[in-house]
Parts: C-alpha cells; sequence; structure tokens
C-alpha cells in the first residue's frame, strides 16, 4: 500500500457508506467504478434523428451560428426522408456496419425511448485500436452515412446531390470548418480532438450544464460525476504524479466523495449561515483533527494575539480547505438558488480563509482565488462568457487550477432554481433522458464505495 | 480523521475567530467590519420607501417581480441538499435578480472595495458581488438587496460625501473631490443642500430624476474621516510599520510558491 | 433624516473605539507638520513640476475649484475637431457617423492634454491612440514583416545537389536579387505583373554574421554591422554568440503584411528569397529547386511569433506568440552602453547608472504598452476603452521616470556597495527580497496617495497595477540578476501587497497574478517557465494585460544586472540594430512624437498616383 491514509465514505443524507479505504483505492488507474465511467465516456455517440429529418426537410444545415442556425438556406437541396419512421431499419443496419468479428463484440446500437435520439456503443477493440478519442465521431458519422444511404437507396446514379446532403447534415461543413456545426445532430460527451486545447485535456471538453443533466441535478451526484471527469483528466495531463498524487487524491475524496463526512458536516452546521461561519468551522474542525496547530518554533503569537498556524501535512489541510470550498458554494448558492452567486465565493472564500488561518495558503495554493476573480469579472462584464453552464471544463477561465473549481460550478448549476438562461434543459435537454437508459450513472457515490471496497483487499 | 475517532473528540469551546491580523485601529476596523458579534454603528435614519426609490428597480409599494414560481411549487427532483440549506426570504418567493452598486471614493470613504466584499460574505446570505478598483456590485435577490441596502446605508460604512450609489456611469473614484468635498459625478446625482447642510439625491441610481429629493444625512469633514479610516496612509497609518500585516503576507506569498511547486516542501513551516 | 450623526462630528461611540490609540484632532496637527516639514522637499520633484504645469494648480490639492465648469467636450480642441468631422461624413454619406454626447455624457469630466515625458511637448491622449498615430502601427509592423532566415544549408545544398560553386561574388549578385524579387519584382518571362516599387520601398535584406572574414567579402551595404552599432565591449559576445554563419534578415514590404495579416511576411520573404536563388544561380524549375526550397524556407527558420491555441488562432509573428524575451532584445537603447553589470556601474556613478535605466526601460515602455494596447483592442475581448491608459502610465507627466529615479536611488543607496566584495548580484532568496519589494511598492503608493492630481491621471486600477508592478518586479530583477525573482516580486505586488494596503486593486486584472504565484515555480505541464520564453498565448497569461510589460521588463533588467549584452536571443538583437528600419527602435521616443505631431511618414502609403 503506498499511502497510509484511511477513508470513509458518506453519502449526501449523512450515512456511513463504507469505511476504512485505502486511498489509492479511490484512484481513476485502480477503482473499477471509475474505469468505467471513463470508458462510458470515451465510447458513446448519440445521433438526433429528428434533428437530421428537419434540417434536411428544410435544406438547412452547415450553418455556423448557434441559437437560430438558420443562416444557410437552400431549399432546392431539401429532401422528403423520414427517418424518424425508419429508426429500427437504420439501427439494425448500423449495428451490423460498426460490429466487430471476433465473437468478443460488445456493440450496442439502440433508440432511446421517445424513439428519436439513437445511442451507439463503440466496440472495446475499436477504441483499443485508436490512438484518439474521437472514433465515436468518425465511426458514427461514416457508418449512419452509409446506412442512410442504403435505406433511402441514394447513390450517384439515383441522387448525386443526396449524397453530399447526407454528407453536410451529420457533420456539417467539416472539414471546411475545423469543428462541427454548434448542436451538431451526431454528439458525444466529450468533444472532438480538433477542438481541444491543450495536452492530454480530453476529459474536460464536456460542458457544466451536460453533467448536471446527466446527474438529474442531484448536487452530490453531479459533485461526483464532475470531480471523477476532472481528476482523470489531471491524471492524462501528468499534474498528479509523485509529488502530486496524494495531494489530488486527498482533495479528490474530500471534495468530490465527501470523505468523512466533512463536507456534509460544513453544510449542515451552517444551513441558515454564511461563508464567514464556514470559514470559522473549518478552522475549528481543522484545530480538533489536529491537522493544524500554533506554530511553535517562531513567534507564534503577535501583538495583537494573532496566531500563525502550522500543519505538518499539507496536502490534507489543503483538501480540508477544498471542501470548505465546496460547503461555501453550496451554502451560498443554497441561499440564493441563483447559480451566478457562485464564482464571487472563489475569491471570498479564498481570501477570509488564508487570514483566519494564521497565514497558510488558501485552496490549490491560490490558483482557485485567481480564476475566481477572472470568472466573476468576465461572467459579470461585457467581455461576455455568457452563464457558467455553457462553460467546458477546459475553457481558458477555468482550467488554470488542478481541478478543485468545476465540481463547485457543477453543484451551483444544480442548485440554481430557474434564473438562468442557458440551462441544464435548453442547451442539455437529450441528457436528462439518458440516465434512464444508462442505470450505471445513477448513485455514483454507492457505487465508488463499492468498487473501491472489491479492490481494497489486493492493494 | 475517521469519523469513529472524530466521534469521541469534544467540540473545543474556546475556539476564537482572528479574522485580521494587525496592531494599531486600522487592523482594529477592519476586524470590527468583518465580525459578525459587532454591532456596526447606525449613523441615520432612511425611511424604507426611499431607499426602495434610490434603487430604482420597483415604485414603493408595487409587486415583487419573479422569475420562477416560489420554491415551495416548484417541481423539482429530490435532492437533500435542497431540503438542507434554507434559502432567503427573497429566494423563496422567487424574485428576479436586482443589484445595488456603491463606489468608494479613493479620498478617505469609510470602506473599501475588497472590504466590503469581506463585509457581504460574513454578514449576508445569498451574495454575488463583483469587486473592481472603483466599485463594487452587489447581486442578490430583490428583498434581499433591498433589506442589504438599508442597512449598508444607515451604517458607519456610508459616507454621503465619500460614497455614492450608482448603476451608470460610475467613474469618479480617483478624481478630486469638488469645492464642498464631494466625489465628482457625471450624471449629478446628489447636491449638497445649503440650507439643512445634507447631502440629497435628486436623481436615483439609474441616474433618472426624482420627484422629490432624498436626503441622506451630513458628509463628515476630513480630519473626522481618517480617524476611521480602514486603508494605511502615508499620514495616518504608514502602511511600512504594520510589520504584523507584511509579517503574514509574506508568509502567504512564500507559503504559495513553495506549495504550488511541491507541496510537501511546506510542511512544518 | 434622524439619526446621532451630528455636523461636523461622528458620534462618540464610533471614535471612542480609537480613543485608546489616536484622536481624530491629532491626524490633523500631525498630517500639517509632516507636509510643512517635506513640502520643500516635495517641491524640486520631477513630477510636482510636470503636474503643476498640466493642471494649472498645486499638484498636492485634494480639492478641484472649477469641477462642472469646463464646458463639455469643447475643453479638448481634438473632440471638437473630430465632432466637426463626424457632421461633415454624416452629411456626406447620408447615414450618422460619429457624435459625441450621444451616450455618455462625455464632457463632463476634466480632459487635459498631458506632457510627454522629459519634453515639454503637450499631446492629447487621441495623439496617442494607436489608429490615429501612425508611429505606431509603422512599429507593429516593422516587427511583423521581419523573418530571419539561415544561408549556409540552402548553400550547401546548392554546392551538393545542383552542383554549382558558391563564390563570394555569387553571394553578392544573389543579395542584389533579393532585394528585386522581395519588392516585388518579377524573374519569368511571361507578361506577369510587377509591383510598384514605390509601394514597396521599405522591403528589403540585410546579412547578420559573427565571422571578420565573411563580413570582409560581402557588399557592406548588404551588412548590419554589429561592430559600428554596438558598443566594443557587447561586440565580441555577440559575434561568438552568433558564430560563423550568415543569417538573411527579411524585411518584407509593410503593405503585404497589412493587405494579409503577419504570416505573410514569412511566406512573402520565404518564396522571394528561393526565386532569387533559381535567378544567381541558373537554376532550372526540376526537383533540385525542392530541395533548395525547403533547405531556405523549413530548415532554420526564426520567427518572432508562433501560432495561437484553436479558440484563437492567429498566425505567426503576431504580437500573441512573440516571446517576452524578444520584445526586450527588440529594444535597442542600450546597444551603445558598457556592457558592465549594473551595481558596479551604480557604485562609480549614479547618473550613469540612471541613464542604463532610462535608455533600456525608456525604449521597452513604448513597445511594450503600445503592443499590449493593440492586443487589448484588436485581438482580445475585453478592455474595450483602454486606450491611451497604459500609454499615459508610461511616458507622460514624467511619472514614470519619477518612478525610476526612485529605484535607482534606492539601488545604488544601499545595494552598490555589495560589489566590493566580488558579487555583482545579490542571491535570489525570498527573505532578501522581502523588504526591498515593500519599500519601493510603499514609496510608489505614498507618491500616488501625495498626489491627487496624479490619481486622475491614472484613472484605471489596471494602470497602478502596471506601474507598481512593473517597479516592483525590475527592482528585483535588477538586483539578483534572476528573472523568476523578478516574477515573484511582479506576482506578490499585484496579487497581495497592493490589495491589503489600499484594500483596492485591478478590477479582476489579477487573476493572472494570484495564479502566477504557485505558477512562478513548477514542473507541470501548462505551468512555470522562464518569464522570457512566455508569452500572451500562454493560457493564463492572457488575461494579464497590464503585466506583460512588467514580464519583459524584468527579463531586461536582470540583463543589466548580469551585465549580458542580449535578454534572449543575440540573433534577435543584432536583426533589429539596423538603421535601415523604418521605426526608430533605438530612440522611440522621437518617432511616437513625430507621430502625435502628425508629421510622420510611414511606409507602404497607398496614395493616389496618376498614371502617366
Amino acid at each position: 500500500m503506498k499511502y497510509e491514509d484511511k477513508i470513509d465514505i458518506y453519502d449526501d443524507r449523512g450515512t456511513c457508506l463504507t469505511e476504512d479505504l485505502p486511498l489509492e483505492s479511490l484512484s481513476p488507474l485502480i477503482n473499477p467504478y471509475i474505469i468505467r465511467i471513463l470508458n462510458l465516456m470515451k465510447s458513446t455517440a448519440f445521433v438526433n434523428l429528428r434533428k437530421i429529418e428537419t434540417m434536411i426537410q428544410k435544406g438547412a444545415f452547415g450553418y455556423s451560428s448557434m441559437s437560430r442556425q438558420d443562416e444557410i438556406n437552400m431549399p432546392w437541396h431539401a429532401r422528403d426522408w423520414q427517418i424518424v419512421e425508419n429508426g429500427p431499419a437504420i439501427v439494425d443496419k448500423m449495428k451490423n456496419i460498426i460490429k466487430v468479428h471476433n465473437g468478443q463484440d460488445d456493440t450496442n446500437v439502440q433508440l432511446l425511448p421517445g424513439n428519436d435520439i439513437m445511442m451507439v456503443t463503440i466496440p472495446t477493440r475499436r477504441i483499443q485500436a485508436a490512438s484518439s478519442r474521437d472514433p465515436p465521431f468518425t465511426i458514427t458519422a461514416t457508418a449512419l452515412g452509409q446506412a442512410l444511404a442504403e435505406v433511402f437507396d441514394i447513390s450517384p446514379a439515383t441522387d448525386p446531390d443526396g449524397v453530399n446532403i447526407i454528407k453536410n447534415a451529420l457533420v456539417g461543413r467539416y472539414p471546411q470548418t475545423v469543428a462541427f456545426q454548434p448542436g451538431n445532430p451526431i454528439f458525444s460527451f466529450l468533444r472532438p480532438s480538433s477542438q481541444q486545447e491543450g495536452l492530454g485535456t480530453g476529459y474536460k471538453t464536456i460542458s457544466i450544464n451536460q453533467l448536471v443533466a446527466l446527474a438529474e441535478k442531484r448536487t452530490f451526484d453531479a459533485v461526483v460525476l464532475t470531480s471523477i471527469l476532472e481528476q482523470a483528466a489531471q491524471f492524462e495531463m501528468g499534474n498528479t504524479l509523485g509529488w502530486f498524487e496524494r495531494y489530488s487524491l486527498l482533495a479528490f475524496a474530500y471534495q468530490g466523495l465527501n470523505a468523512d463526512r466533512l463536507l456534509f458536516d460544513l453544510i449542515q452546521e451552517n444551513k441558515k449561515g454564511t461563508i464567514g461561519d464556514i470559514v470559522a468551522s473549518l478552522v475549528r474542525t481543522g484545530l480538533e483533527d489536529e491537522i493544524i496547530k500554533p506554530g511553535r518554533k517562531f513567534p507564534y503569537r503577535l501583538f495583537s494575539e494573532y496566531r500563525m498556524y502550522t500543519t505538518k501535512d499539507y496536502p490534507r489541510w489543503n483538501a480540508y480547505t477544498c471542501a470548505g470550498l465546496l460547503a461555501a458554494c453550496i451554502v451560498n448558492v443554497g441561499a440564493s438558488r441563483a447559480a451566478q452567486s457562485v464564482t464571487s465565493v472563489f475569491s471570498g472564500f479564498s481570501d477570509l480563509c488564508m487570514f483566519e488561518s494564521g497565514g497558510l495558503p488558501d485552496p490549490d495554493c491560490g490558483r482557485v482565488m485567481g480564476v475566481g476573480l477572472g470568472l466573476t469579472k468576465f461572467s459579470h462584464n461585457e467581455g461576455g462568457c455568457g452563464g457558467i453552464g455553457t462553460l467546458t471544463l477546459d475553457s481558458d477561465l477555468i482550467r488554470h487550477t488542478s481541478g478543485f473549481i468545476s465540481p463547485c460550478l457543477a453543484a451551483a448549476m444544480c442548485l440554481d432554481s430557474g434564473t438562468q438562461v442557458y440551462r441544464p434543459e435548453t442547451t442539455a435537454g437529450a441528457f436528462f433522458r439518458i440516465k434512464q437508459v444508462l442505470p450505471i450513472l445513477s448513485d455514483p457515490l454507492k457505487k465508488i464505495a463499492e468498487a473501491a471496497e472489491r479492490v481494497k483487499s489486493a492493494l | 480523521m475517521p469519523m469513529k475517532e472524530r466521534r469521541g473528540k469534544n467540540k473545543s469551546k474556546e475556539f476564537q475567530s482572528q479574522f485580521y491580523p494587525g496592531f494599531g485601529y486600522v487592523a482594529d476596523r477592519r476586524r470590527k467590519v468583518v465580525d459578525r458579534s459587532r454591532r456596526l454603528v447606525k449613523l441615520r435614519n432612511i425611511p424604507d420607501d426611499d431607499i426602495v426609490r434610490l434603487l430604482g428597480h420597483r415604485a414603493p409599494g408595487g409587486l415583487y417581480l419573479s422569475l420562477h414560481p416560489p420554491l415551495d411549487e416548484l417541481m423539482e427532483a429530490y435532492d437533500p441538499i435542497k431540503e438542507l440549506v434554507v434559502p432567503t426570504p427573497g429566494a423563496n418567493s422567487g424574485d428576479r435578480l436586482r443589484f445595488v452598486q456603491m463606489v468608494d471614493s479613493f479620498w478617505r470613504a469609510p470602506i473599501a472595495p475588497w472590504l466590503r466584499q469581506r463585509l457581504y460574505f460574513t454578514r449576508f446570505r445569498g451574495v454575488d458581488t463583483v469587486v473592481e478598483a472603483e466599485r463594487t456590485l452587489l447581486e442578490m435577490r430583490e428583498r434581499d438587496v433591498e433589506a442589504v441596502t438599508k442597512l449598508m446605508i444607515e451604517m458607519e460604512v456610508f459616507d454621503t460625501a465619500r460614497t455614492a450609489l450608482r448603476s451608470i456611469t460610475p467613474q469618479g473614484h480617483s478624481t478630486r473631490l469638488d469645492e464642498m468635498d464631494l466625489m465628482f459625478d457625471a450624471r449629478k446625482r446628489y447636491i449638497l443642500d445649503f440650507d439643512s447642510g445634507h447631502v440629497a439625491y435628486i436623481k436615483n441610481m439609474h441616474a433618472e430624476t426624482l420627484d422629490k429629493p432624498i436626503p441622506l444625512g451630513f458628509p463628515v469633514p476630513d480630519n473626522e474621516l481618517k480617524a476611521i479610516d480602514v486603508t494605511f496612509r502615508y499620514d495616518t497609518s504608514q502602511y511600512k510599520s504594520k510589520a504584523e500585516v507584511l509579517i503574514v503576507l509574506s508568509r502567504i506569498g512564500e507559503l504559495r510558491i513553495l506549495g504550488g511547486y511541491k507541496p510537501d516542501l511546506i510542511n512544518n513551516m | 433624516m434622524s439619526g446621532p450623526l451630528q455636523k461636523g462630528k461622528l458620534p462618540k461611540e464610533l471614535t471612542s473605539e480609537m480613543e485608546s490609540t489616536a484622536k481624530a484632532s491629532q491626524y490633523l496637527r500631525a498630517a500639517v507638520r509632516a507636509l510643512r516639514d517635506f513640502l520643500p522637499i516635495e517641491k524640486k520633484r520631477r513630477v510636482w513640476k510636470t503636474l503643476e504645469k498640466i493642471f494649472e494648480a498645486e499638484p498636492i490639492k485634494q480639492s478641484d475649484f472649477q469641477m462642472y465648469h469646463r464646458g463639455g467636450y469643447a475643453q479638448s480642441p481634438q473632440k471638437t475637431a473630430y465632432q466637426k468631422e463626424g457632421m461633415e461624413i454624416a452629411l456626406e454619406r447620408n447615414i450618422p457617423a460619429y457624435q459625441q454626447s450621444l451616450m455618455e455624457p462625455m464632457g463632463q469630466r476634466d480632459l487635459r492634454s498631458v506632457t510627454i515625458s522629459q519634453t515639454d511637448i503637450r499631446v492629447e491622449p487621441e495623439a496617442l491612440h494607436y489608429l490615429n498615430n501612425f508611429a505606431m502601427q509603422q512599429m507593429y509592423d516593422d516587427i511583423k514583416r521581419t523573418v530571419i532566415l539561415n544561408l549556409d544549408i540552402p548553400h550547401r545544398t546548392i554546392q551538393v545537389r545542383a552542383g554549382k560553386e558558391v563564390t563570394p561574388e555569387s553571394v553578392n549578385q544573389y543579395l542584389r536579387s533579393v532585394q528585386h524579387t522581395i519588392g516585388g519584382g518579377s524573374i519569368l518571362l511571361e507578361q506577369v505583373a510587377d509591383v510598384d516599387p514605390v509601394l514597396t520601398s521599405d522591403a528589403y535584406c540585410k546579412i547578420i554574421t559573427g565571422n571578420d572574414e565573411i563580413k570582409d567579402f560581402i557588399d557592406p551595404r548588404f551588412i548590419i554591422d554589429i561592430d559600428k552599432m554596438f558598443h566594443e565591449s557587447k561586440v565580441k559576445k555577440l559575434k561568438e554568440a552568433i558564430g560563423d554563419t550568415i543569417h538573411l534578415v527579411i524585411r518584407a514590404p509593410t503593405i503585404a503584411v497589412r493587405t494579409a495579416d503577419a504570416g505573410a511576411a514569412f511566406k512573402w520573404g520565404a518564396m522571394n528569397s528561393i526565386i532569387a536563388f533559381i535567378g544567381t544561380y541558373r537554376l532550372a524549375r526540376d526537383s533540385v529547386i525542392s530541395d533548395i526550397a525547403f533547405a531556405t524556407r523549413q530548415a532554420n527558420v526564426v520567427l518572432l511569433g508562433d501560432r495561437g491555441w484553436p479558440s484563437r488562432a492567429h498566425a505567426f509573428n503576431e504580437y500573441g506568440g512573440i516571446p517576452f524575451g524578444y520584445l526586450a532584445d527588440i529594444c535597442q537603447g542600450d546597444s551603445e552602453l558598457p556592457a558592465k553589470p549594473f551595481l558596479q556601474v551604480a557604485l562609480e556613478n549614479e547618473e550613469l547608472a540612471r541613464k542604463y535605466i532610462s535608455k533600456t526601460l525608456g525604449c521597452l515602455s513604448i513597445v511594450v504598452p503600445v503592443l499590449s494596447e493593440i492586443w487589448a483592442g484588436l485581438y482580445g475581448s475585453d478592455n474595450f476603452s483602454l486606450t491611451p491608459g497604459l500609454v499615459v502610465a508610461s511616458i507622460c507627466a514624467d511619472i514614470q521616470e519619477d518612478f525610476l529615479d526612485i529605484m535607482t536611488n534606492l539601488a545604488s543607496k544601499y545595494f552598490a556597495r555589495i560589489t566590493r566584495t566580488n558579487i555583482h548580484v545579490v542571491p535570489a532568496r525570498w527573505y532578501n527580497l522581502r523588504w526591498v519589494i515593500e519599500t519601493i511598492v510603499h514609496e510608489i503608493m505614498t507618491t500616488m496617495e501625495k498626489y491627487p492630481t496624479m490619481m486622475e491621471l491614472l484613472w484605471s486600477g489596471i494602470q497602478r497595477t502596471f506601474l507598481l508592478g512593473s517597479m516592483a518586479a525590475n527592482m528585483a530583477a535588477l538586483l539578483t540578476g534572476s528573472t523568476t525573482a523578478g516574477l515573484w516580486a511582479l506576482r506578490y505586488t499585484n496579487a497581495l501587497l497592493v490589495k491589503e494596503g489600499w484594500l483596492r486593486s485591478a478590477a479582476g486584472d489579477e487573476m493572472v497574478d494570484h495564479i502566477g504565484m504557485p505558477n512562478s515555480c513548477s514542473l507541470r505541464l501548462e505551468e512555470g517557465g522562464l518569464p522570457e520564453l512566455q508569452g500572451m498565448n500562454s493560457p493564463a497569461n492572457i488575461f494579464g494585460i497590464a503585466q506583460a510589460y512588467g514580464m519583459a521588463g524584468l527579463g531586461y533588467c536582470a540583463a543589466l544586472a548580469r551585465g549580458d549584452p542580449w535578454v534572449c536571443s543575440p540573433i534577435v538583437k543584432v536583426a533589429f540594430a539596423d538603421p535601415s528600419l523604418k521605426f526608430n527602435f533605438k530612440n522611440p521616443l522621437a518617432d511616437i512624437i513625430a507621430g502625435a505631431q502628425k508629421t510622420y511618414k510611414p511606409a507602404g502609403e497607398r496614395a493616389l498616383k496618376k498614371e502617366a
């Protein structure tokens, strides 16, 4: 066993799920549930058949605007194909095309309830043979093109324009454009790698609204899912090797997984309180748990009786402050039920925390405070990043930390009661239905704890 | 620490928050503003209707407009956290989000932008602020923001000459004061009434003319303001002699730099 | 209104808390005493005289008796002239145009013309906007249109692959031919169109080399002569660093870079230098030419700026991709000063030390703020009305000059004597730097508090961050010769020191400083790295526009402290030591003033010429 830390996991009602888990059993490299979620993210694609049908019937595909999507208007290229009606036939054809014929195939193509969205699971062999995470887009698009051509009998001999229409309806103007059209009918959890900004940031290309929709706006579930993806990305970027591994895993446990019931206790004690109260509770808890103590070797008590604290285990204190940060966000947004209140908490909590804890650094050594200042400025002024829900986890504004900001943003969007313009219901509406078909996404906390129990003995 | 060890521990009763380092009246004042258990002195009484008129978001006596149904009637999926955290009265009724923006002059206003943010976060709930060099925005639900504005205008942290309520054209924090020692306002929202000696607002926060001027009280002369200044200045309280604050800041800076490189370096520092 | 506040007195409940440490009346007496003692010294300062001239009132007065009585936008002759032009344009084209007082009450504030530092010239801020001042545009164009290729590799390829001889005469012939092609002249025999040479008269190529023998056989018109342009103590080091090779510095025509974008400089320069090879060595257009083309345009190209990330994709040579070390190397103010460690110079002669500072930082304080404003206005999406805030803060009203006086004074008074013990620089440790940074920041903050008129000129928190951060960073780098120490000073000042002193910071622009503190020494992939090699394209730096000056400045000051002739690249340093460049990088202030007074003639003018 690499680290001697033991973690208890509690759920969002305060009941204990497991006790005494070793810290590495929660790592994305080891925990089986997390590995399954990551594979799901990498290998699932969705197709909005109704949108393809509407676009082709109007001749409005290959656009680049986000809301109206109507600047391309070519009614002479419209076709009257009944795609949604022929859904089952298309599903069968696609299954045949994508399947790997080696006897261990796990392809799955099915229609979601409502019959207008198709879910495609790319087989593991194709993912393993690929060098990137683009198969959900490339394979689904090509297979769907061929399936549509066969079902509606389109070929250069019968309908030459129709062949090209299928292509532009499925992927927009690609490769004339670097990215697909906004609101592309073929979408996945993550974005294609041509829009990636930086090495190893693949898992961060999902947006907050999508995660909130996957969790059906239940706060702790959204926090868990966001934390999993963020920490997986940090592992891929190499930010959690060596010196930083215990630092990141502890913060993941305390902030993302409600370890030792710290997060829940802080929220419960201060459910009618302010952020100042949370800072005081946090420092008191740190003193009681003997994580921090007054310094001994230097003059720790100054003229005004101010005490400077010291810690013998900084990664653990950092985990405590990150949990405090999430508790402060939840209490502030829970009081106002407006998601925009979360951005100022990052700088406010860090500011109060660094003076209350006697000179110890704020969460993540100051990166959280910096991101908070930039995010507050740009989400409230004419620079205009829009609402926080539409941000992807690797947006320029929030990518600078080690992954401790996005769970707070996800929690805020869950607690919002309808004040935002870009809500999960409007921008990620399809994802609400996906949870009914994929039971792996419900009760993530419980499943992580059980999976960790199973591998506990092997460590 | 695992819960089974923590359950046996007593909650320490002698813990007291220490808020801010520093010896001297400036640091004392910064601590007083942030400490919830200490009462801020009330300097003036302003009627509630006048506050609503100053804010200019609705007419006094009018109904509150709402963004969504009251929380009791809203159909939401089950979430234990939503049942746990207590929402504010404004959020409960589903009000829309409104704001108040205050500008503090550089020349001895009773409070400054960062201290305002700390005040909002320690004394009020459900707060959304933006701290900038010249102005501080506060956005909350409409009911809550009216309650907070009343407190902020009546307490000692508002000086009628050096603090102003402005939503548009907020420029003027660093310009010189005019001949009556009021802060520059391009839209002339307030004047000094020579008969009564009060500063009166003739336009509301959005620079729309009011039906009747709202008097807010006496401005305070410069030397009295210097006595309650919260910033370190060369003639009242020199920054370079504030050893405590500088020691703590230097510690924070050094630990941030070392902790960003390798977190375990700052153990036992 | 009722309440306990009496006229002229705060309630006892409030002031009695302060009784134990101070009384209100004591402040009045102490402040009057302080000012009476120090007033004669203050009056001798540079910035007192300049501010008195600009504002026509005592600079330390806190009240402005003429407020609201100034006459609207008519107080600015420039804006009045623009209003008239706007009306004429609107009548001519039948669509409304520039019109004052449509939105905000523009003329209410005091609008003044400011002096340029160290001169008596008064300009209005309009003259310092990058779209009004053609010298600023020419400066950016001169940077964008420079590409540096290496000639040894194509020469070797010609000898080996094409079997032709490369002799001194052929090299000179090549250099003459490339001047023809780079100006848009053609070499194909068909009826191809040429470009009017008057439009491209600013396009040329020159050679850099570190080998004296090579220098002897090349025509002296084509060489950037290191011996003539640099002080003798720097010449040897530069020549050794560049070595026995020939670099070709290409200046594409300004009009090409303005028609397309900065990437055109690379394409134009590379293609035309290959074509000049064809003409000189009588090459056929067969497969050999492909090897030579690769050797010329791909093998060893030194571009000033690199491409951006997909979300902000700009071409080569745009400002976002230029590292801060190159920006410091582009400035040529110090090329004639001897290469001596700064603290040694300060020990011997404080005036000379001040001259070092004003030549180096004086030059940088024009290049970087102008480029930062162009970046903020045209490439970024924030700070829509920052112009010309940064330029006013850096070159107007002697503000920065005064602070540089303070900096040099501190360095020579307290630190120069360590050079007697055989070391040139202070070791770069946090406890060495802490009190230095605090002292200089405290000095500048008190100056700003004493002069309300200066605060009126520095109306934005971003300008104050710009000045305070860069002074602290320059000081730390000057003393330690370490750029990382300077970076610590920059981040610490902007993020923590100024915030706690005034409880007022820079409006969200200090985001970079909070993130920059843990990232200053870091081995993670997206963090860390020397400041000389960072640029505006690095993820966090995009949001820190004011800090770019500090980052470039600290590289320059660290080189001064060590006594090094260049900051990051000797090739770039020599490439811009070119007297034929349209913009004068040795004394940029003269060109900017000419641009402000509308006497500057930029290159590539498209004035309509009658066809013969």
